[in-house]
């Protein structure tokens, strides 16, 4: 079996995998494009399926009975014995394995403990929320970082290359939650600026047709634009919060990698040319964006931490919080399920945006 | 790496400085604490910081001064030692499949580039879940999630090493892969992992501190900056802003001092 | 040997660096010219300050380099002293460099023919037809199916290739004057001489003055008709090129023309 897996990957690597053209192999001649991006969807399946695995190791191989967590202290041996045989416990680890990844991909991700429902309900439910967090937050995020990034490297020792320099420093310090908290401190309980932090919306307005399960956005196509105020300034804390830990990464690559970029002979190459300084300081973004999409894809395992944290701390109904719910109440399937939404998002996520460097980087894309 | 050199270096003072003192205050937290950190007074809960209290108290009547004195011990411990594994394990692997050749060493070096990928603190939350919650499982939890971290690092390095002339002109007059990797190799690679550790232990207390703020690290009512602001939280509102801010500022000292630590032993130790 | 004013006169420039180990005086106190329509060499070894001379004579002593002392004047005008606004104008349009090491002269991620165009899109008065442009400056270097070198990346191109085409940067606003630091070193013999005859060609067809800064005395024999010699951020002889050559003054130029090529296999 394992000289079948060697098979396997040397195949697939040595039809996608090497870079080098003086290999000889019969797709030579599809273009790098292609190829770039073909091996990135090879590897998914594979992938995916490692990350079943990790999930079924997790959830059933380590020390710490589940049947135990699912029925409780109180429970007895004879009850215990027959969860594990209805949950198919019982049987042989290739057997569950194989269980496992069909029940999967049939949909049937199990029940809640807490809520009841099917935990795929729940999750369709909750993930949105996350989703819209997450997303706004890094957009604003990257924004924000890659702007004052490049402007502390453009002019050192300038304003806000010092103010960055020092801000991103503290921030990498600083645990989220407990920057929402502060925040929820000074501009809620002092300043009074803000909503209280319970939750996406006011309880009193009405909350608009489920539709993407956004908040923000589902207000909007409903037209209701009282729903859409409130849920605007319900997200002003839990987004800058999260904003204000990501950014701080980002700006502090994006001014390193600005800071080579400047110093190589090409941009010395463009002043001797006398092209103009916006010119000159597109060129070296453009060489120093490069490494900063690779960071980015990274970067989004950290949102999805970083929202668990903010979702707990402003009381957000989305993914982060269902799964502390879960975690806490020994949710089994939902956390089985959590973990393995959220292992293949970030995997696709990830993989999109390393094919995303690829098809931006000319020296790899011919 | 003169002394005069070290002097010179304000990271790395500041840094170790920090890092120093709150390695003292866990070691003789006995001694600092005015009272004892567990102890229940319901008496005297909620009290603002005054004079009896320096920090002022938790719901419970706890003082939130002597709490935050014995916390280090519980956050340094499990970020100690969590690291301690990470770097025990990450080194020799980023070792091999750095120095390897072939298909599978490949496919190691992009396994582990996708690990980095996944959502850790999610999975962390999960196995402590499903582990149970105790110091313990929580040390075991920060090894793992730090183990690619240390993997790429020595890989990259050791890649970048590998081709250089010194290398090669070791392997040509037949020094074994072993030998080379240990006496030529690792020293350089020590460096770059000495950095990334303090930086890391770092980001290890911010992972403890989260788990435990929501409930999936260490137990209530060990102290424990997570624990203390999760408890504070709640009474924020309130007006009671003591519990949850120091615990914070203190857990945030500390990470800014490994990071600075980090950044001066970088100056130091990379030419 | 014309006696009308020179295109460039430098008089008694100083440019020192700062380092670790102290100030550097990369050039002292050096006064030199260079005529219309002549092409001139600057030759010495590394560290004698030609290419910081070269590049004084645009204005650019690096990022860290300071002038202490005297002017470049070019056409009358002291470079030294300019506003960093002129001077932008000043380079690429007046004045231009061919680099050494060409390939990474080039912004790896834009295609060469967008990098052409941005150096005449930078200094033109009248903005021309791209592609008209940017394919007769390609063709101008001799390069064969400039539209498809157009579309191409730096990576894609050999070194010879990579060196017409900052050749044809540089004269795509027909300065006044082309520098060349170092500009064939490291290629092979054969594409040197290709890279040179064709400069030279280019410099002598547009009336351009040309600075040939190199450390190859041969290069200076076939190309230069006066030379210049510099050693320790001074220049220790100049003259006519046959003139030095055979009857070299300075020890220092003696070692130097022994030194090359054509040092063994005079009379």
């Amino acid at each position: 079996m394992w000289a079948a897996l060697d098979y396997l990957v040397r195949a697939i690597y040595t039809t996608f995998g090497s870079l080098d053209a003086a290999a000889i192999h019969p797709v030579r001649a599809t273009p790098m494009v292609i190829r770039a991006v073909l091996r990135r969807l090879v590897i998914v399946l594979p992938l995916t399926l490692a990350s079943l695995a990790m999930v079924f190791v997790i959830t059933r191989l380590l020390p710490g009975d589940p049947v135990f967590l699912i029925l409780g202290e109180q429970s007895d041996a004879a009850q215990r014995a027959q969860v594990r045989h209805q949950l198919g416990f019982d049987q042989s680890l290739p057997v569950q394995f194989w269980h496992f990844i069909v029940n999967f991909a049939r949909g049937d991700w199990g029940t809640s403990l807490v809520t009841g429902s099917p935990v795929m309900d729940d999750l369709k439910r909750t993930a949105p929320s996350t989703f819209e967090l997450a997303t706004l937050s890094m957009i604003l995020a990257i924004a924000i970082g890659i702007t004052l990034g490049c402007r502390a490297a453009v002019r050192p020792g300038g304003v806000v290359d010092v103010l960055s320099d020092l801000f991103s420093a503290i921030a990498i310090s600083l645990p989220t939650f407990w920057v929402g908290i502060v925040a929820i401190y000074v501009f809620y309980v002092q300043l009074g600026m803000v909503p209280p932090p319970s939750g996406q919306m006011d309880p009193s307005i009405q909350q608009p047709v489920f539709r993407t399960g956004m908040l923000l956005v589902d207000s909007l196509l409903a037209g209701k634009l009282d729903a859409f105020g409130s849920a605007f300034a319900h997200a002003i804390l839990p987004v800058a919060t999260l904003t204000f830990v990501l950014s701080a990464p980002i700006v502090r690559q994006t001014r390193s990698e600005m800071q080579q970029a400047l110093a190589s002979p090409y941009v010395e190459f463009a002043e001797l040319c006398g092209l103009p300084g916006s010119t000159v300081v597109r060129y070296a973004l453009r060489n120093a964006l490069l490494p900063i999409i690779t960071t980015i894809g990274v970067l989004y395992s950290i949102t999805l931490g970083g929202a668990v944290l903010v979702e707990t701390v402003f009381g957000w109904a989305g993914l982060g919080q269902y799964a502390v719910q879960a975690v806490t109440s020994s949710d089994y399937f939902a956390i089985q399920d959590i973990v393995l939404v959220t292992t293949l998002f970030s995997v696709v996520v990830y993989l999109a945006v390393d094919a995303l460097h690829a098809l931006a980087d000319p020296r790899i894309r011919h | 790496m003169t002394l005069t050199r070290a002097w010179r270096n304000a990271p790395l003072i500041a840094g170790g400085l920090i890092v120093g003192i709150v390695v003292l205050t866990a070691a003789l937290a006995s001694f600092v604490a005015p009272y004892d950190p567990e102890m229940a007074v319901p008496a005297q809960s909620l009290l603002p910081p005054g004079p009896h209290h320096l920090l002022g108290t938790d719901a419970s009547g706890m003082d939130v001064f002597s709490r935050l004195v014995f916390a280090p011990r519980v956050d340094l411990l499990i970020a100690g030692l969590g690291t301690l594994i990470s770097f025990a394990v990450g080194v020799p692997i980023g070792l091999v499949l750095g120095y390897g050749r072939g298909i599978w060493s490949d496919v190691g070096m992009r396994t582990f580039d996708v690990l980095q990928a996944l959502p850790f603190f999610i999975v962390a939350m999960a196995i402590v879940a499903m582990t149970g919650q105790n110091t313990i499982n929580v040390i075991w939890v920060v090894a793992l999630v730090n183990i690619p971290i240390y993997v790429r690092l020595v890989q990259a390095q050791v890649l970048s090493h590998r081709e250089r002339q010194y290398v090669r002109a070791a392997r040509s007059i037949g020094n074994s892969r072993f030998r080379i990797l240990w006496r030529h190799i690792l020293p350089n690679v020590v460096a770059p992992a000495i950095v990334q550790t303090s930086v890391n232990l770092g980001w290890a207390i911010l992972l403890t501190a989260g788990l435990s703020f929501v409930g999936a690290g260490v137990r209530v009512p060990t102290p424990e900056w997570g624990i203390m602001i999760a408890e504070g939280a709640g009474h924020l509102i309130t007006g009671q802003w003591w519990l949850a801010f120091f615990a914070g500022l203190a857990a945030s000292t500390t990470v800014f001092g490994f990071n600075l630590l980090g950044n001066g032993l970088q100056r130091i130790l990379q030419r | 040997m014309s006696s009308a004013q020179p295109l460039v006169e430098v008089r008694d420039l100083s440019v020192v660096f700062p380092t670790d180990q102290g100030p550097v005086r990369a050039v002292e106190h050096v006064t030199c010219r260079v005529n219309r329509d002549e092409i001139v060499g600057l030759v010495g070894e590394t560290g004698s300050g030609k290419s910081t001379l070269g590049r004084a004579l645009l204005g650019y002593v690096r990022p860290i380099g300071r002038v202490t002392g005297g002017q470049v004047l070019f056409e009358g005008q002291d470079v030294t002293r300019m506003s960093s606004g002129k001077l932008r104008r000043w380079r690429g349009s007046k004045a231009s460099i061919i680099v050494q090491n060409s390939r990474s002269a080039l912004n790896p991620v834009e295609t060469i023919g967008s990098q052409i165009w941005a150096v005449h899109k930078a200094h033109a008065q009248v903005l021309q037809d791209r592609s008209a442009v940017v394919e007769q400056a390609l063709k101008e270097v001799r390069i064969p199916d400039p539209q498809r070198v157009a579309r191409s990346y730096p990576h894609q191109l050999s070194g010879g290739m990579v060196q017409r085409v900052l050749i044809a940067m540089a004269i795509v606003n027909r300065p006044r004057l082309l520098i060349a630091d170092e500009a064939t070193t490291g290629l092979d013999a054969t594409i040197q001489a290709t890279v040179l005859d064709l400069l030279r060609d280019l410099v002598t067809s547009e009336r351009m003055s040309s600075v040939v800064v190199t450390h190859d005395f041969g290069v200076v024999w076939h190309y230069c008709s006066r030379v210049m010699v510099m050693r320790g951020g001074v220049i220790v002889e100049e003259g006519p090129t046959r003139q030095v050559f055979e009857n070299p003054q300075h020890p220092y130029t003696v070692q130097l023309v022994r030194a090359s090529a054509l040092g063994s296999r005079s009379a």
